[in-house]
């Protein structure tokens, strides 16, 4: 009866972590988004800029901004948004470009492969 | 049953060496598999950890004395149910206690960390894998609960009598469980800069909501605690400022300090190197803790026997501290601030000063507590640091932190101009004063006692300055009153919540000041049929009934009260002595309202029918205990996360589009 | 004063209708203190000060011990034979050494133990003055693209206003 529970004991864990290395299931999945890449960056400062438009927004309403500080605020909140923006629009338009790039490569050797032979 | 626990510790334990090396490695190589083998290896210790536990309380239900841990901690005697107190009460169980709990808790907060960090994720679980690794080395090596005895005795020794209410089912837990909660935060930031991510603020969301799950429960157990000992011990008292009591009290204010100041990393990307330290810090005061409750050399009601114990947690407290800033100072460039301060007065600097003070305030419990260790080494005199020198020394430096507490959540963002300083101060200001002036009229002439009140007074009317002018403003456009509240509370969860734990520490805070400053106590030697008075309270002794048990002796005192004139009823508060033990346990008698308590408690029972009693008044103890619950409930306001836009990416990227079109038109007419 | 003019009407006058309900309430609930003997009163707070030699930690208020009893009738007995508080405490360190005093004496190497807190809260308060004024002047070290040209902002602004900001992305604006 021991000797049978500590076989299991000892059995059932080590096929529980040999199973995902057998079975690889994990390198075949999509690859999850990295935190640190530069989209995750951006959706983290655009929910910034937009938790402080609302705060701002919140705060005047409670009578605690005044009309100039608000105005400050919130350029400050819609300047950092605009500036994701830009950097979305920027890294898209930088990803175009090298799509463009790698696609002309491609075509070039294309086209001296073809002409050689 | 015994050997197919100790078989699972074994188990448990080489699994876990597994899972962190291969968690590691894992992260390091990049390997998506290892991670994934080490995760559900870690996953796999939950049920072997609960087996072995299953394993020691069925040696409890059953009376299994073979086992030399249930023969030192419970007899034939003890209530069954008892058994799962008796499980903890102990060094070796309470380790096994806290090893499960953490290995279940871990768990959890890997599944979510997975999902959300999922780069940083491997190196949290080596983290978290390594503080098991520790518990589970500690409990096979020096102290195993289920190590069996060569001889089996007929009965145990029995479990502290002072452990048989029934806080004692959560407060210990709660505590322990606290004390190794901090250690969830800890590894998601240690796991971010190890994982060279911890820069752009990657880890804060997850830092925060774990920083706030693990104060949640340190306050829990703290709250618990004296609540116990007010209404078990039979002192009156609440908080000893016990060696024990402050090791649990200064990562609570540690973690404290830091749910605040992780919010300022999250909205403003600033103080990421002092999050980072101060997450260290808190682990390490926890680890602390852990240190002196296992029999440092600071003498406590509450330690456990052992002193060699103690010495361990201390040296591995010191290396994961040596460590964790080497770790920090290596990655030190990767934190450098996005935001700046721009004024001197703003909420971020009152988040700074708040935090140093925190800091301070459990410094000084720290110092504190080992001083009569430092008096001896220099002097070679051992001095005593007991409650008058921390009520004397924490109390200022709490009453100002409760004024920073009502006054930061009303300074906005970035900066305060001096006239929208002067609107919102206004009202909180005035409402102190009158506090102030009020109160002095009422009676109440101790200096420090109207200091408090009035302080409670700006801050309370801090958080409804608030309440009331948002809920008018949303009322103003066209919601019902009630409606409008509860939408203000809905729509701004974190900031709501907030103020309404700040309102149970408001509470918290004037129960303290009232029973510290104007608590009354008498002790009278009363014959049956004497009448005593106290205050307003009279007291009739009827008699004593005793009452003999097979493991001790119960003096169960009889009494009629009144209050003024009109009849309250009987109270009965009893003494029970252990023989064994030879400790007396007494329970008080009380009677509660929000105003005050009465509370009756037998000193002694001398021959010829004479006894001595205790009785005391102590003011506004109920809202003490009130505040938890609303505590509890703030907290998890807070905590629920905001429906989150999804599909933010969607958005941004059809924002991009439009912005695009406009991009190919203004390319075409060579712009910019 | 202007600042008065600009609050709503209403809500000001509900306000300071609650302040004095308040204020009324506070008013009602505090009771004179209950009064002590003074023997009463001194006694207790030198058992509070003393502590039980054999339990660890604990005042002789505090524990049942009967060695804390036994003491806490010889702390009865010297007040009311007209001893002084001090003269009291006297007593004890002299059987038991100063360890039997819950705080540490005011001289010697006890007063280290006074001085640190109220040096350390000066410490801290230099500190986070310091702190504030370095931020203040440190300028951010990450290369932020902080300016956005006259026409982008145009651009973006437009954008933000029209889908961004308006909608649900910003749930506060119902406030």
């Amino acid at each position: 009866m021991l000797v049978f529970a500590s076989i299991v004991l000892c059995i059932v864990p080590a096929l529980v972590v040999l199973y995902p290395l057998v079975r690889k299931i994990a390198s075949k999945s999509p690859l999850p988004e990295d935190e640190s890449s530069l989209n995750a960056d951006l959706e983290r400062r655009w929910e910034s800029a937009v938790d402080g438009l609302q705060s701002a927004e919140l705060e005047k309403s409670l009578g605690n901004l005044q009309e100039e500080d608000y105005r400050w605020l919130r350029d400050i909140h819609m300047n950092e948004a605009a500036l994701v923006l830009k950097a979305m629009d920027l890294s898209e338009s930088d990803e175009i470009e090298m799509m463009k790039k790698v696609n002309d490569e491609i075509a070039r050797t294309k086209i001296q492969s073809g002409g050689t032979e | 049953m015994v050997e197919i626990g100790q078989i699972s510790l074994v188990a448990a334990f080489i699994l876990v060496v597994y899972v962190t090396i291969v968690g590691f490695a894992g992260g390091v190589l990049n390997g998506r598999d290892l991670v994934a083998s080490a995760r559900w290896g870690f996953y796999s210790v939950v049920p072997l950890l609960l087996i072995a536990t299953s394993a020691l309380i069925y040696a409890f239900v059953n009376n299994d004395f073979s086992v030399a841990y249930v023969a030192e901690n419970s007899n034939l005697a003890m209530p069954r149910i008892y058994a799962w107190v008796a499980f903890y009460s102990g060094n070796a169980g309470s380790l096994l206690y806290i090893a499960v709990a953490f290995s279940i808790m871990a768990s959890i907060c890997l599944k979510v960390i997975t999902k959300k960090l999922p780069y940083t994720a491997p190196y949290a679980l080596g983290v978290m894998s390594m503080v098991l690794l520790f518990f589970l080395a500690v409990i096979l090596f020096l102290a195993n609960p289920l190590e069996k005895l060569t001889v089996t005795p007929a009965d145990g020794q029995g479990i502290n009598p002072l452990l048989i209410h029934f806080g004692m089912f959560i407060h210990p837990p709660f505590q322990m469980l606290g004390l190794i909660s901090v250690a969830l935060p800890y590894s998601v930031a240690v796991g971010a800069l190890l994982a060279g991510r911890g820069g752009r603020d990657e880890w804060v969301d997850q830092g925060r909501m774990w920083g706030m799950v693990s104060w949640l429960i340190l306050t829990v157990g703290l709250l618990l605690g004296s609540w116990w000992a007010y209404t078990i011990l039979g002192w009156g008292g609440y908080w000893a400022w016990d060696p024990v009591e402050n090791s649990a009290l200064m990562p609570w204010l540690a973690m404290t300090a830091f749910v605040h100041s992780i919010m300022v990393q999250k909205r403003r990307g600033m103080f990421r190197m002092w999050n980072m330290v101060l997450v260290i810090i808190s682990f390490t005061m926890a680890q602390l803790g852990m240190f002196i409750n296992r029999g440092g050399p600071v003498p406590s009601v509450h330690s456990f026997a052992e002193s060699t114990m103690g010495w361990i947690f201390l040296a591995v407290m010191g290396l994961t501290l040596f460590v964790s800033l080497v770790i920090f100072v290596i990655r030190y460039d990767t934190l450098k601030s996005r935001g700046r301060l721009e004024s001197m007065i703003s909420r971020e600097s009152a988040f700074l000063a708040q935090n140093i003070l925190f800091l301070l305030i459990a410094f000084v419990t720290l110092w504190g507590t080992v001083f009569p260790i430092f008096s001896e080494a220099v002097d070679e005199t051992t001095m005593t640091v007991g409650q008058p020198f921390f009520n004397k020394v924490n109390g200022p430096l709490m009453l100002l932190l409760i004024l920073l507490m009502g006054v930061a959540p009303l300074l906005p963002w970035r900066r305060a101009t001096g006239k929208s300083l002067a609107r919102m101060l206004r009202i909180p200001v005035v409402s102190g004063l009158s506090v102030a002036a009020i109160v002095l009229i009422a009676g109440i002439s101790q200096p420090w006692a109207v200091a408090s009140f009035a302080i409670c007074g700006v801050a309370v009317s801090g958080v409804l300055q608030e309440w009331g002018r948002g809920t008018f403003s949303r009322h103003r456009r066209g919601e019902g009153w009630p409606r409008a509240f509860l939408n203000l509370l809905n729509a701004n969860r974190p900031r709501y919540g907030g103020y309404i734990v700040h309102l149970a520490i408001i509470m918290l805070g004037v129960g303290i000041t009232a029973s510290s400053f104007y608590s009354v106590q008498r002790d009278v030697v009363m014959q049956p049929g004497d009448t005593e008075t106290l205050g307003k309270y009279t007291f009739k002794y009827i008699g004593v009934n005793e009452e003999s048990f097979s493991d001790r002796l119960e003096e169960t005192a009889e009494f009629k009260v009144w209050s003024g004139d009109k009849y309250i009823g009987y109270m009965y508060p009893y003494r029970a002595f252990y023989p064994e033990f030879r400790i007396a346990a007494t329970r008080g008698a009380i009677n509660s309202s929000p105003m005050e308590d009465f509370y009756l408690v037998p000193s002694e029972f001398g021959e010829d029918d004479q006894a001595v009693f205790r009785a005391l008044i102590n003011p506004m103890i109920w809202w003490m205990w009130a505040s938890g619950p609303i505590l509890v409930f703030g907290t998890l306001v807070a905590l629920v996360p905001r429906r989150r836009s999804k599909n933010v990416q969607l958005r941004l990227t059809s924002l991009t589009a439009r912005v695009g079109d406009q991009n190919q038109s203004s390319v075409l007419g060579a712009e910019d | 004063m202007s600042i008065i003019k600009l609050t709503i009407a209403r809500s000001s006058t509900l306000t300071i209708f609650v302040i004095l309900l308040v204020l009324v309430l506070i008013f009602l609930s505090c009771k004179p203190p209950v009064e002590v003997s003074e023997l009463d009163s001194r006694t207790n707070s030198l058992n509070k000060s003393i502590m039980c030699p054999i339990c660890p930690g604990e005042s002789i208020d505090q524990s049942q011990n009967e060695l804390a009893g036994h003491m806490r009738r010889i702390v009865r007995e010297q007040i009311e034979g007209g001893k002084t508080d001090s003269e009291v405490r006297e007593y004890f360190v002299e059987r038991y050494g100063p360890v039997v005093l819950l705080e540490p004496s005011t001289s010697g190497i006890g007063l280290i133990a006074w001085i640190v807190p109220p040096a350390g809260l000066l410490i801290a308060g230099c500190s986070v003055a310091i702190a504030l004024i370095l931020m203040k002047r440190r300028r951010s070290e990450e290369v932020v693209d902080d300016t956005l040209s006259h026409n982008d902002r145009v651009r973006y602004y437009k954008v933000l206003e029209e889908r961004g900001i308006s909608e649900d992305d910003l749930p506060g604006r119902e406030v």
